[in-house]
């Protein structure tokens, strides 16, 4: 389980969390990521695509991460590979909806700076 | 899961009430799916709604749930209706069905959204079917997934030994479950190809059921198909022979016979089923008319056979590594055959420039290296030393053994001209330092060629034949006990004229019992029979023909024994 980031110039903070998002690794990782994302920065791309596994504990944390951003006026977006279960999760609750979901960084990060 | 009949494939686990044990559920279920063929995407659907139905119970399951640990039961497989799997998970906690709680609302955007009931939400999406009850004073929450194993309805299984009642009644579940979910894209090589062209493309395509042990493929076997395993375990075998060690598993969903497929020849492995096995037979002409245009079919065939190039390439790299250590080995064993060979007299006849005395040795290992020796040589311009000796046992072991004997003997025979006190000596010399409890039987002595006068001693050797004219007798031995068994032996020793004409043979047990097929010995009375012929003839000519007669006595060139022999022989005046 590991959560790290990058700053691209002063807009966009990309998040890279890999692991599992399970009740354990959601544990682990959930106060970096409500720290990440509490910095004002226009964009947060968060990148699943290193992610095996997304309970809904872990989509829950999204969830409060992306209500964070949207708060102070940014915007968050996922990027998820296809075919994975990740995505699965994603879908199955509706979430692909309210936080928009890519299959690469690059559409990610322009759909946070629009 | 009453909707599960009795007879299915099934497993249990548990773990104790605690979100820390989840990870190892997850685990469990994972490795459960994997080994009852589940596809990867039905697979990934139960460990997340197991993640959901733990976190439910565990969250909502008050102080009561963690009085006893959580059980879990899986049950399922592609056998099961086509393809369905199920997991029940029973917990102690507060009687609660989460099945009766309204299913949350989606929200319309970030604002509106909750972040709870999302579990359920996922578990409603993710389960084909869902079950609760509550008995014994425990939560019984069962959800399970289905999917089609089965490409179409037409497709019809070839009747063996193996046949499963599963095909019978579910047709028609299993044609709308195809509809349902996209048919057998689970197969890595159609995962990105239109389900309605795959399915048109497949409709003719027979599925075999292959009991275990059953081949596929033979090596030399003419295949006009391409085969996909559906479930089971295939190995295929390099070298086309059951070697474990060569064996290449090959995992549902991958292809069997593409390559014979592919160049028209005939298939070089043996593809035999392990375990019993459902394979897709694919006639190659639908292959390459209408499989490989489906979308993704080619790229993904080419990733699947680089993947199988590269297992069977690490494979073959130890194989070979294997045949090369091997080839060395059996070179060292060679280069140690010659060694041991240039330590024994082997030229014959030996001495052929004297005219005083006639010595001649034989000798033909069992094993490409052996354990008998013998020798002869001069220590003075009329005593010849003489020896001959057995080491137990047989192989490297033995050999080393023996060319110490051999090595400590001549130094032994320069220095003393009592065949006693070399045997005494040479004995304890050998019990020190011998760790691995090898011994030799041997007999030594030394003649004087002028007056024939032969002193000897013997450990536990057998006793030499003397031979001239009709008479033929045994030479009395002296007590003594095997060499290099035990220290602070005492050798005596004996004296005995060889008359000018008298031949004296010495040889090894290999010699004397060698077996017929009836299990007769060759025994001492054979040798005597072939000294009586062969009297007038070189010693040479005599040891030849004794060995013949072994050979043949044993009907076989292959020698169970080492076959060792030394004659020495006074010329008649």
């Amino acid at each position: 389980m590991s959560i790290s980031h990058t700053d691209v110039g002063n807009d966009i903070r990309r998040i890279v969390i890999s692991g599992r998002l399970d009740i354990e690794g959601t544990d682990s990782v959930a106060a970096k990521l409500e720290a990440l994302v509490a910095e004002p920065r226009k964009g947060v791309v968060v990148d699943l695509t290193m992610l095996q596994f997304l309970a809904s504990i872990g989509i829950r944390a999204l969830i409060t991460g992306a209500k964070a951003v949207q708060k102070r006026g940014g915007k968050m977006s996922l990027v998820v590979s296809d075919n994975s279960s990740v995505k699965m999760s994603l879908e199955a609750t509706g979430i692909n909806d309210l936080i928009p979901m890519f299959d690469n960084t690059g559409d990610a990060e322009r759909a946070v700076l629009s | 899961m009453t909707a599960l009949p009795d007879a299915v494939a099934s497993e249990e686990f548990s773990i104790a009430a605690s979100a820390a044990e989840v990870r190892r559920a997850s685990d469990w279920l994972e490795s459960v799916c994997r080994k009852h063929c589940v596809p990867q995407e039905k697979a990934d659907r139960l460990v997340l709604s197991l993640n959901e139905v733990l976190e439910n119970a565990i969250v909502y399951g008050g102080t009561a749930v963690k009085s006893s640990p959580v059980g879990l039961r899986f049950e399922g497989g592609p056998e099961l209706e086509g393809g369905k799997a199920g997991v029940t998970v029973s917990d102690s906690g507060a009687a609660f069905n989460p099945l009766t709680v309204a299913e949350k609302k989606q929200a319309r955007n970030l604002e509106e959204a909750t972040p709870g009931g999302l579990g359920l939400v996922m578990l409603h999406r993710l389960s084909d079917w869902l079950d609760y009850r509550h008995a014994d004073g425990r939560n019984h929450l069962s959800f399970g997934v289905r999917w089609a194993e089965i490409p179409h309805a037409s497709t019809h299984f070839r009747r063996g030994p193996d046949r499963r009642t599963a095909n019978r009644a579910v047709g028609q579940e299993r044609r709308r479950a195809a509809r349902r979910d996209h048919g057998i894209r689970w197969i890595a090589l159609f995962r990105d190809a239109d389900p309605a062209e795959l399915e048109r493309a497949l409709v003719e395509c027979e599925v075999l059921l292959l009991p275990a042990g059953q081949a596929l493929l033979r090596p030399g076997m003419q295949n006009q198909n391409v085969f996909i395993l559906l479930s089971g375990k295939l190995n295929a075998y390099i070298g086309g022979v059951e070697n474990p060690d060569a064996a290449i598993e090959i995992l549902p969903s991958e292809c069997i016979g593409e390559l014979s497929a592919i160049d028209g020849k005939p298939s070089s492995a043996l593809v035999l089923a392990v375990e019993d096995a459902r394979v897709l037979k694919l006639d190659k002409e639908v292959f390459w008319r209408r499989l490989i245009k489906l979308q993704g079919v080619a790229e993904n065939l080419m990733v699947t056979l680089t993947e199988r190039m590269r297992r069977s390439n690490e494979k073959a790299m130890v194989l070979q590594r294997e045949h090369l250590e091997l080839k060395h080995l059996k070179k060292e064993l060679e280069l140690a055959r010659q060694l041991q060979a240039s330590m024994l007299p082997l030229q014959r006849p030996l001495f052929p420039g004297r005219a005083d005395i006639e010595v001649c040795g034989f000798m033909e290992p069992a094993s490409k290296i052996g354990g008998d020796l013998f020798d002869a040589f001069f220590v003075d311009s009329r005593t010849l030393f003489i020896c001959i000796g057995d080491v137990s046992g047989h192989g490297i072991a033995a050999s080393l053994f023996m060319v110490r004997v051999i090595g400590l003997l001549r130094m032994l025979a320069m220095d003393t001209m009592q065949p006693d006190s070399i045997l005494e000596t040479l004995n304890d010399r050998l019990c020190i330092g011998n760790d691995t409890n090898l011994f030799v039987t041997l007999f030594c002595g030394f003649l004087d060629v002028q007056s024939g006068s032969l002193t000897y001693s013997n450990g536990g050797h057998c006793a030499p034949i003397i031979h001239k004219g009709r008479e033929v007798t045994l030479l009395p031995l002296p007590k003594g006990m095997l060499v290099g068994a035990a220290s602070g032996r005492r050798y005596a020793c004996l004296e005995y004229v060889l008359q000018p004409g008298e031949t004296l043979l010495c040889y090894t047990d290999g010699v004397t019992e060698a077996e017929s097929q009836s299990g007769k010995p060759f025994s001492e009375a054979g040798c005597v029979d072939l000294m009586r012929q062969h009297a007038a003839r070189p010693l040479l000519d005599l040891l030849d023909a004794l060995h013949d007669g072994v050979v043949s006595h044993i009907g076989s060139r292959l020698l169970a024994d080492d076959c060792t022999m030394l004659a020495v022989r006074r010329p008649s005046f």
